[in-house]
């Protein structure tokens, strides 16, 4: 690499970061349009800690069903997961019981000012019918909250977005009945009473799960509503809602001021320590750490499933001393294979790098074992944290094994030579602990014999 | 970096400190801490009558009551002077309030603030009792607003499952991360990098008990970034007994104590660094938090410390008292097995085997003996010609 190109890549470097820390906080209106930016920072989902948000509150019709604690506590799970599903992963479902003696159903959902909003997630609890005619009164072929197990959004054969139907033992036999009977017919789908949409039998089916697809495909929009009102026809209760209240942070209302403000000055810190201590080095780090930082942001913003509470943000500032911890390894060995060697600076460097990958990548992925086993087996909010922790690992060891390196040869070309620089030193003939640093006593007499 | 005199004594210390030596130490205090913890639970237990009390499970997994007090207007505009009042209120009944939250209803005389507390027993009728006591209590309180308290029962905000989803997710990783490391490192580093982790488990469960935290579904997330951050320190560790050990592949009597020393020195300038990286922004967050961050807050800290410890001071000679005794036993058993062997080294076998369940203790104190007194500085040497691990 030229003097030339290395400028170029390191402006390139610095034009992003400050370019995506400016797309983080600015916000702005898209011209001719009526679209507003805003900047992905701020659209960071946070948690019912942090933020607040939305409070619903549903009484439980009673029934003559019997039985309806269990169905109950089938439909706050199924609310749960609804709400899981749709990314909203700190959302809680509790239950409880008013005045009256009926049981209650409260949800709450983070980060949502509009009441309406909710019931965009959790579709209005209703009843679901399938009939064989276009007739209100017609008898049911399948009801949703004694049939239907889960509605969900998948792709049929061609790839186009469908919605998938699964049922439990007695809608299986019932579903196999009605398939039979309406062969190459009509069924209608009613929903509160009122006819939602027709779906054509195109074959016999058996096995109790089915898609509904169109001939040109769905939107995903379009099919994430039809399974969202599917889906709330499982409920095995009805729900009237009873409350609507906006909610503030259960932290109070400076929490996430707070965790700003901390997370600003515990960086700065690191940065100037990184300085202080590894100079030249701790410069090139200080770049990828700010590369980390906005990728981190914008990826917290654009994945769904995270939604930040006070963990989370503690998740997060933890990462940050992780991807540091990444910097320190390499340049330690950099510095032990620059003392201990006549090495030139380049290739200390890079021997350093080469020397210390194994132990960043095992350290790592030990890690992110255990975000995987987390996110797969994890519920709830549990999800959400192990999804950040995730995104961390995988950034921190990019930062630190891509960006520190692609900077440190960039460094090269400019300045090879200064000892002062990277803050190097070779070691003196005769053994003087008090200039040694005090990690690398002993390993000298093993670096040296290795050389 | 600026050589002081008390930097330069303190190197020296570091540059000649044995976690091998002091293992006996080291391991006596896990202990403390689960006695101590121990000694909380059972003091809080029998004075309150409720352990589930003791250990602080919160009311994501407990339940409890939700008083919602409507003022109205008042509730927004007035909302720390009435916070106040009704919390004195609350705690004169003796319940302890996890959170209050102000409710904005689009017609604003719904509005309303809501506390969170722990119910005081798990007899319903006791429990109802006294909420029925606090809503008159409040009700007197604002009396020019009409029936404005009410409190009802809440079930566990955290689904039943988490807990039991985390200890299983907990364990497939523990089983999953045994893999990789007797993969990529060996049969013992495995097991040591396991039992390292588990004592985390366990030391962040005792300091939460001791710190009074109640645990919460947040909580358990807190408590697997400190444990996913202290086996990365272990792996880190290993790795340099790794490097070390290359040369020494099939060599008898290896000195892993000796290897042990040295990485731990060599990665300690690191340790100490990213130590404090790691906490600086947690440390500003409990400062500047409020008390509810800070309660979060001052474990995670602690567990911080504790995770390094655990790497520095129990993973490593654990290792090496591991991987000793599973040299002897193996060569033991090839011994039997072996028509004729070489004789050579016999009398460094009559020291005493160690089993599996060699304790750390044992070992150190062996090392110990060994070590010439007058010289404070061990150096290792590798020889070209033989390379065993010999001491200068």
């Amino acid at each position: 690499m030229n003097k030339k190109k290395s400028i170029i890549v390191l402006s390139v470097v610095g034009v992003f970061v400050i370019l995506m820390a400016l797309f983080a906080v600015v916000s702005f209106p898209i011209g001719n349009s009526v679209y507003d930016y805003t900047g992905y920072a701020k659209t960071i989902k946070l948690g019912l800690d942090m933020s607040g948000g939305i409070s619903v509150v549903y009484e439980v019709v009673p029934d003559e069903f019997g039985d309806l604690d269990t169905r109950v506590q089938g439909t706050i799970s199924s609310l749960q997961s609804l709400l899981v599903q749709k990314g909203y992963t700190e959302s809680t479902v509790t239950k409880g019981s008013n005045s009256n003696g009926n049981a209650t159903i409260r949800v709450e959902v983070p980060d949502v000012d509009d009441p309406e909003r909710v019931l965009d997630l959790i579709g209005r609890p209703a009843s679901l019918e399938f009939k064989g005619e276009d007739d209100k009164m017609a008898e049911n072929l399948i009801v949703g909250r004694d049939h239907l197990e889960n509605a969900y959004v998948t792709t049929d054969e061609s790839g186009n977005y469908a919605v998938g139907l699964k049922f439990n033992d007695a809608g299986t036999t019932a579903f196999a009945k009605a398939t039979t009977d309406y062969l190459n017919k009509q069924i209608y789908i009613y929903i509160d009473g009122e006819q939602y949409t027709t779906v054509k039998v195109n074959s016999t089916i058996t096995n109790g799960s089915a898609i509904i697809s169109n001939s040109g495909g769905y939107s995903f929009q379009d099919a994430s509503e039809f399974a969202t009102r599917l889906q709330s026809g499982t409920f095995g209760v009805e729900l009237n809602k009873t409350e609507e209240r906006n909610i503030s942070a259960t932290l109070g209302a400076g929490a996430i001021k707070t965790a700003l403000i901390a997370g600003i000055v515990g960086v700065a810190i690191i940065f100037i320590f990184l300085i202080l201590v590894y100079r030249g080095l701790g410069i090139a780090a200080d770049i990828a750490l700010c590369v980390y930082i906005v990728l981190l942001i914008w990826f917290c913003a654009v994945l769904p499933w995270v939604q930040l509470t006070l963990p989370g943000i503690a998740g997060i500032l933890l990462s940050i001393g992780m991807a540091v911890d990444a910097n320190v390894i390499i340049f330690e060995r950099i510095k032990d294979e620059y003392r201990h060697t006549n090495k030139p600076i380049p290739t200390a460097i890079k021997d350093g790098f080469k020397r210390s990958t194994a132990a960043i990548i095992d350290g790592n992925v030990t890690t992110l074992i255990g975000a995987i086993v987390l996110w797969v087996l994890g519920s709830s909010s549990i999800v959400g944290f192990a999804v950040t922790l995730f995104i961390g690992i995988i950034l921190s060891m990019f930062s630190s094994l891509v960006i520190t390196r692609l900077v440190l040869k960039c460094f090269m070309p400019l300045n090879s030579k200064s000892e002062k620089f990277y803050g190097l030193k070779r070691k003196k003939d005769e053994e003087e602990p008090e200039d040694e640093n005090l990690s690398n006593i002993s390993t000298a007499n093993l670096a040296k014999e290795e050389a | 970096m600026k050589n002081t005199g008390n930097i330069k004594g303190f190197r020296n210390l570091c540059a000649n400190f044995s976690v091998n030596k002091h293992a006996k130490w080291f391991g006596m205090v896990p202990f403390a801490i689960i006695i101590i913890a121990v000694i909380v639970i059972i003091a809080v237990g029998a004075t309150s009558g409720s352990y589930t009390d003791a250990v602080g499970i919160g009311i994501d997994f407990e339940g409890g009551t939700l008083l919602t007090v409507t003022l109205g207007k008042d509730a927004i505009d007035n909302y720390d002077k009435n916070v106040k009042i009704v919390e004195d209120a609350l705690r004169e009944e003796g319940v302890v309030i996890s959170y209050v939250q102000q409710q904005r209803a689009e017609n604003i005389d719904d509005s309303a603030i809501t506390f969170r507390y722990k119910n005081i027993s798990n007899n319903d009728t006791e429990v109802m009792e006294l909420n029925k006591k606090i809503e008159n209590k409040i009700n007197s309180i604002y009396e020019h607003i009409e029936d404005n308290a009410r409190a009802e029962s809440v079930s566990p905000t955290a689904a039943a499952d988490l807990l039991s989803k985390a200890g299983i997710a907990l364990a497939v990783s523990v089983v999953l991360i045994l893999i990789y490391i007797i993969i990529r490192f060996t049969l013992m580093s495995g097991f040591a990098a396991i039992i390292a982790l588990i004592h985390d488990v366990v030391i962040m469960f005792a300091l939460t008990v001791i710190c009074r935290v109640q645990i919460n579904s947040s909580y358990v997330a807190a408590m697997i970034t400190i444990i996913a951050y202290s086996i990365n320190n272990t792996i880190i560790i290993f790795d340099r007994c790794r490097e070390y050990l290359k040369p020494l592949k099939g060599q008898r009597n290896i000195d892993y104590a000796g290897i042990g020393d040295e990485a731990v020195r060599a990665t300690f300038t690191r340790s100490i660094y990213t130590t404090f990286t790691t906490m600086i922004t947690v440390i500003f967050l409990a400062i500047l938090g409020g008390d509810a961050i800070r309660e979060f807050c001052v474990p995670i800290i602690l567990g911080l410390i504790a995770g390094m410890f655990s790497s520095v001071c129990l993973a490593t000679p654990l290792w090496a008292a591991m991987s000793k005794s599973f040299d002897k036993t193996k060569e033991k058993y090839m011994k039997r097995n072996a028509v004729t062997y070489d004789k050579k080294d016999d009398e460094e076998l009559s020291v005493p085997v160690y089993t599996g369940s060699a304790s750390e203790s044992q070992e150190p104190k062996k090392a110990g003996e060994k070590q010439p007194k007058e010289k404070g500085k061990v150096v290792y040497k590798y020889s070209k010609k033989n390379t065993t691990f010999k001491k200068k």
